[in-house]
């Protein structure tokens, strides 16, 4: 089946046609070869590149890729009036990521209005953490309406899916290591098919440094930019969200693969912070997980995983006591559309259960 | 040589005479309602050569205080203090070690008081008052966070915009270091091994604030406080660590107002906060009417779960430790807590005994299982004769004694 993907950015709307599922589309191959995809300004633009392309293939689900999900979407959906008025009432959690995807939704209704629209949403993963993972210690009433999140939720499920393979066939729940390597990294401590724990928050400001989050800080920090007459609670956001991480520490943008590979010192730094951070977090793991039986990397990254891995795993095994080498450690290469469009058409297969028989 | 150590609160003053290098207790008190008048008088609670007395008197200030206690000494003259060493609880940037008080150093200790409002301005004002009232007394002054000066770039920065953070003075200190310093030596010594080797992770588990350390070689290689005390373990009122997007919700919030805030977080959240009930840990483990509660049960599996993921951490950082350290009224005195953080941690080397855990042995125990790579380790701290210790090693440096 055939899945057009749509992923907000900062920079802009990326999409791609992906073709998944137990019918492949013959013409289109591993995703980019036949396929299309790009990024664009507006959903609008797309049927315009796909006429201009003479793809007429059809396109059996459009998913879009949808951060936050709150409780209520512990799984894909395909959008009716009623989802979208529950997604809508999640605002409240979510402001920003809620407003685009409903946007989306609206503007995606207009530009292909026979197509089905499927949300797969990053928090799906999560929304069954142990309340004592999810619970900041805050006075009730004003810690309620917030709780832990992970928002690479795609990524873990399928990484920890391809993991389980790897180890083969458990007499008990096999214990994950599940490391994204996205612009914000995040570590989830998985056992079988559940998360334990993971380093993101509330937002995905917390957690690990990434490319322009500043993750873990004293929150008295927080407080003090917010204090700060220069800045206010609104800067003191933006310094967090948008001016800190690598950006921040370097003085100039560096990605999470350039912040692995580069050779200059002052990078060097940057790199060992992040993988020191990584290394504490993969500890809190061990305690979650009471052990360890794997790891795997996942995201745009992936490809780096390597140096994070030299880093991380003869620590790893070190502290648990295992031979050098032997901790099995894999890379799931599935890139983020791909896994965008495969929950988009398990969506639809799940409204739709005769057309398993296609 | 007699050494008073000072632990000055917001309006207490702890006081102990300890005669080094014997380290013998000579006398005690605390001072309580020190600053303006309450509805209950000022009180000095002291004791020396076994016998407790009570002094009723208006203490105005903390040298109002200092006063009282040094003419309750001064009647016995075996009990005159030869140099008076004082807890301050954050040395910042600037110190990096423990001082010997003189004219420059009281100018940087006056430039670091903010960096903890409530514990460093009234030491700083008891510091003031010895100086002018016992110009010639030796003082030193021992902070908390001296012993976290070793925690390396990568452990102590934030990741944050370089110019911000140096301006702003956002970087990790780390607290409770005379603590942690002090079990740390206590275990190297139990254990037989040189401190200068020693792995280990220090819990220090009050009923008020509470850390975790990572030591390495015997130095201090992270501590899960911060730039301030709030970051970290899920403590008795405060909140821990904290999404800093909820930090600046809640700011907003409160219109602007982050001291509210602040105060929220530092004085209403934690375990009291969680619960509605209370800030005690051992309140929640054993409820009053004894009745089970869902909140307080959730209050205390999350401030457990806190404990473990951070012991998981630095059970890495310092790669096979020779040691789990408990310390502080509820690491030594709780045996459910030592459970709770410890249990299925096999993998890792960590096997407590549960018979020696709940025996109530006296400290200091090992209470590892004979099995437990690692071994774990109840030890009671003692912040006096650390800083007592740490005092006299000064004072004997500078007049080229043996300490």
């Amino acid at each position: 089946m055939n899945s057009l993907v749509l992923i907000p950015a900062t920079t802009g709307l990326h999409y791609a046609r992906v073709s998944v599922g137990p019918v492949a589309d013959p013409d289109a191959g591993p995703l980019g070869a036949g396929g299309l995809r790009g990024t664009t300004a507006s959903l609008g633009d797309v049927p315009a590149v796909l006429a201009a392309n003479r793809d007429h293939r059809p396109i059996d689900v459009l998913t879009i890729r949808a951060v936050y999900g709150g409780p209520d979407f512990a799984s894909p959906i395909i959008v009716d009036d009623a989802s979208q008025a529950r997604l809508l009432q999640l605002g409240a959690q979510a402001p920003l990521s809620v407003a685009n995807t409903s946007a989306l939704i609206d503007e995606a209704r207009v530009a292909f209005p026979k197509t089905p629209i499927a949300l797969a949403f990053e928090t799906s993963f999560f929304v069954h953490l142990p309340s004592r993972e999810t619970t900041y210690a805050l006075p009730i009433g004003v810690g309620q309406s917030v709780r832990r999140w992970g928002y690479h939720g795609l990524h873990h499920d399928a990484a920890t899916t391809e993991l389980l393979q790897v180890l083969g066939p458990r007499q008990r729940p096999a214990r994950m290591l599940s490391i994204c390597l996205e612009a914000s990294p995040e570590m989830a401590a998985v056992l079988g098919r559940t998360p334990l724990a993971v380093t993101s928050g509330s937002t995905p400001v917390e957690g690990l440094p990434g490319e322009l989050n500043c993750g873990e800080i004293d929150p008295s920090i927080a407080l003090a930019l917010a204090a700060d007459r220069t800045l206010g609670p609104e800067r003191a956001n933006q310094v967090l969200t948008r001016e800190s991480g690598f950006f921040g520490m370097l003085g100039w943008p560096a990605t999470l693969g350039e912040v692995l590979t580069d050779k200059r010192a002052r990078v060097a730094r940057v790199r060992e912070h992040l993988l020191y951070h990584i290394a504490l977090a993969a500890g809190t793991s061990l305690a979650a997980l009471e052990g360890l039986d794997g790891v795997v990397f996942s995201g745009r990254y992936a490809e780096h995983a390597e140096k994070v891995a030299a880093y991380l795993l003869p620590r790893l095994e070190r502290t648990l006591e295992l031979p050098a080498g032997s901790l099995p450690w894999h890379v799931c290469e599935a890139a983020l559309e791909m896994l965008v469009a495969e929950a988009g058409v398990s969506a639809l297969l799940a409204q739709r259960p005769d057309s398993r028989d296609n | 040589m007699r050494i008073i150590v000072f632990n000055c609160g917001s309006s207490s003053l702890k006081y102990r005479l300890i005669n080094m290098p014997g380290e013998t207790e000579l006398a005690a008190g605390e001072a309580e309602r020190v600053g303006p008048k309450t509805a209950l008088p000022g009180c000095i609670h002291h004791q020396a050569w076994g016998q407790k007395e009570d002094h009723t008197l208006d203490m105005p200030d903390h040298g109002a205080a200092f006063t009282a206690v040094m003419k309750l000494l001064e009647r016995d003259s075996r009990l005159v203090p030869e140099a008076i060493g004082h807890r301050m609880v954050h040395g910042g940037a600037i110190f990096k070690d423990h001082v010997i008080v003189d004219e420059a150093a009281f100018a940087h200790l006056e430039e670091v008081q903010d960096l903890a409002p409530i514990h460093n301005p009234p030491a700083l004002r008891l510091l003031a008052a010895c100086r002018q009232l016992y110009p010639k007394l030796p003082e030193t002054v021992v902070f908390d966070t001296a012993f976290h000066s070793t925690i390396p770039p990568a452990a102590r920065t934030y990741a944050l915009p370089a110019k911000l953070a140096r301006t702003h003075g956002f970087r990790k200190y780390g607290f409770h270091g005379t603590s942690h310093q002090y079990v740390a030596q206590e275990a190297a010594e139990l254990l037989g091994i040189p401190m200068p080797e020693l792995r280990a992770v220090s819990c220090h588990l009050g009923s008020g604030g509470a850390s975790l350390c990572a030591i390495v070689n015997g130095k201090s290689v992270d501590n899960t406080m911060g730039y301030s005390p709030l970051q970290g373990l899920v403590m008795s009122t405060r909140s821990g660590d904290l999404d800093p997007a909820i930090a600046l919700g809640l700011v907003a919030r409160a219109q602007g107002d982050s001291r509210a805030v602040e105060s929220m977080l530092n004085r209403r959240s934690g375990l009291l906060g969680l619960s509605g009930v209370s800030a005690d840990i051992r309140d929640l483990f054993a409820p009053a009417d004894g009745a089970p509660d869902e909140t307080i049960g959730r209050a205390a599996q999350v401030y457990l779960w806190r404990i473990r993921k951070y012991l998981g951490a630095y059970l890495l950082v310092t790669e096979r430790p020779h040691c789990i350290i408990f310390t502080d009224t509820i690491g030594e005195k709780l045996p459910a807590v030592r459970w709770a953080v410890t249990a299925g941690l096999e993998a890792l080397g960590v096997v407590l005994d549960p018979v020696k855990n709940t025996a109530g042995l006296p400290l200091p125990v090992d209470l590892a299982a004979a099995a437990s790579r690692v071994r774990i380790l109840a030890i009671a701290t003692n912040e006096e004769v650390a800083i007592a210790r740490a005092s006299f090693a000064l004072l004997a440096n500078a007049e080229g004694l043996p300490s």
